[in-house]
């Protein structure tokens, strides 16, 4: 059996497989960019850390806190997911769990370096004609942030998509257990083209990634702003 | 704003004068950790319909002062009375929506339309649709940018000049009564900006605003002033009042010195002939003339030709004419050029308007009040 | 990684105090790894480790396997720092033109690869040792470095080295004086999170006989003995840190030097 009798043999099974996953990184790069975004502006804002600190004492724990989030990146991924089993289980929920995890950070960074790029004209401006907090951030600082953060959501999905399929070996349908699957047959034909199928399975998913953000940048990103 | 107290009187003196639109009471800011005060314990009225000018060197307290007026900056002592209500007791973002503020970079929101961000402040506000789209067109017209045409653009599609004129329009969107510009000029091309002033003072004559403008130059601040404002180190005001008394009795020597050694000169081309009280001509019409007054022939169009006697000559002089719309600077380099004690100031069909005499001004010119 | 994130790295030392003052940062990085290892061993110090963890903890194979992690990375990420930052200049001079952005797309589509599949692609195809697993390690790093190597270098501003040139410097000088110097926060930035990334998917080694910690943290995850694991993926964490401030350090003194 080549691999393309393989392929023409198994392709529902992987179209179906395929739309597992993707909807596996999905939650978890939605759920991660709803508490970067949170926790961005928290940070931006220094919410942390009382007003009466100094700059240098607010400014390097908000550093800090950037540096802490960073500390998930560290983390090798099977002993990630395999710490996480004995709270979350097993199946999808520990490799959203362990995805949202990891895609924090390089969402976070970009929300907070995405605000901290703002015009201070601009923020000026709208402080001046009497936009209050909650207003500047909604009607301003964010759409202006948001390639930024957009860009930010474009790596961390990358990383997720490798990162996910470590979860095959716990349990986690989809591509994940399509490749550890195949790992386990290895010696057989059918678990190279299962491997393969996987690997590749993983970069069509990223190719799908892309367009969906093609899609959302241009419905998303304020026109006058556009490159 | 009433329109009688604008339009009597020639002289200084303004009766009971027009009502004070913000007032600071020893207002003072001393930034946390700086030794000394920014702005130190300062007191100045800014009448309705105004345009107070803040100047002075860096450093010296302006922009902090106009910033504590819509409290960007908050003030560490003194009041601040605007339209009667202390500033510190309202709602700062409230308050800012009823004081128009156009700064330097003028810091349009480049994600929305050039319509969206004059629309910004009467959104805020509640106005409806087709009140602030009217609004818009309108200001639009008022800063000489063709609505049709504009309107949907972004900011990054305009050049300075007009990036800053789509800033005024939205400082006055929601028509505040009191506008606080901090170099709003500043960064733009000298040509550019003197059109831009040109056009300021000529909105300002249909608006009728009472405006705090920081500059840091004095051309400027002559040029659109109602008054100046002159700051010096240490936050202090060292005087406020009309430019030309700025420039001809400098309160001290700071003053004296930041308004430069050729402040006499500069004031003369600052001085336009249509805003002076010329001295008088007397048209010769045969008889023998008198008085203290030249008396002058015209031709046959009805132009003056030559003088027939000028008060303190035995011989009148050669008859030089500068246009009614020149400047005193104007006028002295003919008289220089020429080698004559006064020239003809004449207008647009060439009939005499009066003269300008060297005496008068070394002696006692008197300009008229700057506005029409 | 994308460039967009590094704008304001080096800009936020404008006086000149004593040199520790301003590099007071660098010492984050280091408090972290001490406090969490701290943390860890206080930890297992609670902890009854059966035989069979106590085996896998023994600080002598832990001593050698560290080596081995050490190596795999070290030696991955030199030869794509010497295959990458070139390559990356190339890509970056204005002649490479439109092919720039495709190479660029199809870059960052590769970083999708799970390294766990590709690892053990490799195991297979070109034989289970540690020279297989530099090669996954290399695949898997060389895009972020490429990618922040021609971003970083395309946003120097072109004002910049207008001036140099106008001054009459050659291209080459203005590419090691100017350009490189002024792309260092970005690269560094690619650099630093490639070596990151690599410290971890090391631990994939196991799987090929490649060595390093990998080999007792699959052990110990197969046989469920989840406080070793512990132990062992902190040390990885701490690995994985302290390499990134080595990259800081590097970072500061290239950058230091350049301004």
């Amino acid at each position: 059996m080549t691999f393309l009798d393989y392929l023409s043999q198994e392709w529902v099974e992987l179209v179906i497989l395929g739309r597992i996953s993707f909807l596996i990184v999905l939650y978890a790069v939605l759920a991660a960019t709803a508490v970067s975004v949170l926790v961005g502006i928290a940070l931006y804002t220094n919410r942390f850390t009382p007003e009466s600190w100094s700059r240098t004492a607010r400014k390097g724990s908000q550093d800090t806190l950037l540096v802490a989030s960073a500390l998930a990146l560290t983390v090798p991924s099977l002993a990630l997911f395999g710490l996480l089993q004995k709270w979350v289980g097993l199946g999808a929920t520990i490799t959203i769990a362990a995805l949202v995890i990891y895609g924090i950070y390089p969402i976070l960074r970009n929300v907070v370096a995405g605000l901290n790029a703002v015009d201070p004209a601009v923020l000026e401006a709208a402080k001046g004609v009497g936009m209050g907090a909650v207003r500047r951030m909604i009607r301003v600082q964010l759409p202006l942030a948001w390639p930024v953060i957009l860009s930010g959501l474009r790596v961390a999905t990358l990383i997720l998509i490798a990162i996910h399929v470590v979860g095959g070996a716990f349990g986690t349908p989809g591509y994940p257990d399509l490749l550890v699957d195949g790992l386990a047959g290895y010696g057989t034909p059918g678990g190279l083209y299962a491997v393969v199928s996987a690997v590749i399975g993983c970069v069509v998913i990223a190719l799908v990634f892309e367009l969906v953000f093609l899609l959302v940048k241009r419905l998303t990103t304020p026109r006058g702003i556009r490159v | 704003m009433s329109e009688a107290v604008d339009s009597v009187s020639v002289d200084e003196g303004r009766g009971g004068g027009p009502r004070t639109m913000i007032s600071l009471q020893q207002v003072s800011k001393t930034y946390p950790k700086a030794e000394a005060p920014a702005v130190r314990e300062l007191t100045m009225d800014v009448p309705e319909g105004d345009i107070v000018m803040l100047i002075g060197p860096s450093g010296c307290g302006k922009t902090t002062t106009l910033k504590m007026m819509n409290r960007l900056i908050e003030p560490t002592g003194g009041r601040i009375v605007l339209d009667g209500d202390d500033v510190t007791d309202v709602n700062a973002d409230e308050l800012r929506r009823r004081i128009g503020y156009v700064i330097q970079q003028v810091g349009l929101f480049p994600h929305l339309t050039i319509a969206a961000n004059i629309a910004v402040v009467p959104k805020m506000l509640g106005w409806d649709r087709n009140r602030t789209a009217k609004r818009v067109d309108e200001l639009l017209h008022l800063v000489g940018m063709e609505p049709g045409q504009y309107r949907d653009r972004y900011p990054r599609q305009l050049s300075g000049g007009q990036a800053q004129r789509v800033g005024v329009a939205r400082g006055l969107a929601a028509d505040p009564p009191l506008m606080l510009m901090d170099e709003p000029f500043g960064a733009i091309d000298p040509i550019t900006r003197e059109r831009l002033q040109d056009e300021f003072a000529g909105l300002q004559q249909q608006v009728r605003k009472t405006i705090c403008f920081v500059t840091h130059d004095l051309t400027e601040a002559v040029k659109l002033g109602d008054k100046i404002a002159v700051f010096g180190p240490g936050g202090t005001l060292e005087q406020y009042d009309t430019p030309d008394e700025v420039l001809t009795r400098p309160a001290n020597e700071f003053v004296a010195e930041f308004v430069g050694s050729g402040a006499a000169v500069r004031r003369l081309s600052l001085l336009e002939l249509a805003r002076l009280e010329l001295d008088e001509v007397v048209i010769s019409t045969g008889g023998a003339p008198a008085g203290n007054h030249p008396v002058v022939a015209l031709d046959d169009a009805g132009r003056p030709e030559r003088w027939l006697s000028v008060p303190g000559t035995d011989q009148p002089p050669p008859l030089v004419t500068v246009p009614l719309t020149g400047t005193v600077y104007d006028a002295v380099d003919v008289m220089l050029d020429a080698g004559v004690p006064l020239v003809a100031v004449v207008d647009g069909d060439g009939e005499s308007r009066g003269a300008l005499r060297w005496q008068t001004l070394i002696g006692d010119l008197r300009a008229k009040r700057r506005r029409p | 990684m994308t460039a967009t994130t590094e704008t304001a790295a080096p800009a936020a030392a404008p006086q000149r105090r004593a040199w520790w003052r301003g590099n007071l940062d660098l010492l984050v990085n280091p408090a972290v790894v001490v406090v969490g290892l701290g943390l860890v061993a206080l930890y297992a110090s609670t902890v009854d480790f059966d035989s069979v963890a106590r085996r896998a903890l023994n600080p002598a194979g832990l001593r050698r396997q560290t080596i081995e992690h050490l190596v795999l990375t070290g030696v991955s990420t030199l030869i794509v720092i010497v295959i990458a930052v070139p390559l990356g200049v190339a890509l970056s001079r204005d002649a490479v033109g439109r092919s720039r952005g495709a190479v660029l797309a199809v870059g960052g589509f590769l970083q999708a690869l799970p390294p766990l599949g590709v690892v053990v692609l490799i195991g297979f195809w070109l034989g289970f040792e540690p020279s297989s697993m530099i090669l996954a390690l290399v695949l898997a790093s060389l895009l972020p470095v490429l990618t922040n190597t021609v971003v970083g270098l395309r946003q120097v501003d072109d004002a910049m080295i207008e001036a140099a040139r106008g001054m009459g410097m050659t291209a080459w000088r203005t590419l090691l004086g100017v350009e490189l110097p002024l792309a260092i926060p970005v690269m560094m930035a690619g650099i630093r999170v490639a070596l990151v990334l690599n410290v971890g998917t090391a631990t994939f080694g196991a799987f090929i006989g490649a060595g390093g910690l990998g080999v007792p943290l699959f052990s110990m995850l197969k046989l469920f003995r989840l406080d070793a694991v512990l132990v062992i993926a902190s040390l990885v964490a701490a690995l994985a840190l302290l390499v990134d401030w080595f990259g800081a350090i590097v970072e500061r003194l290239v950058a230091g030097r350049a301004s």
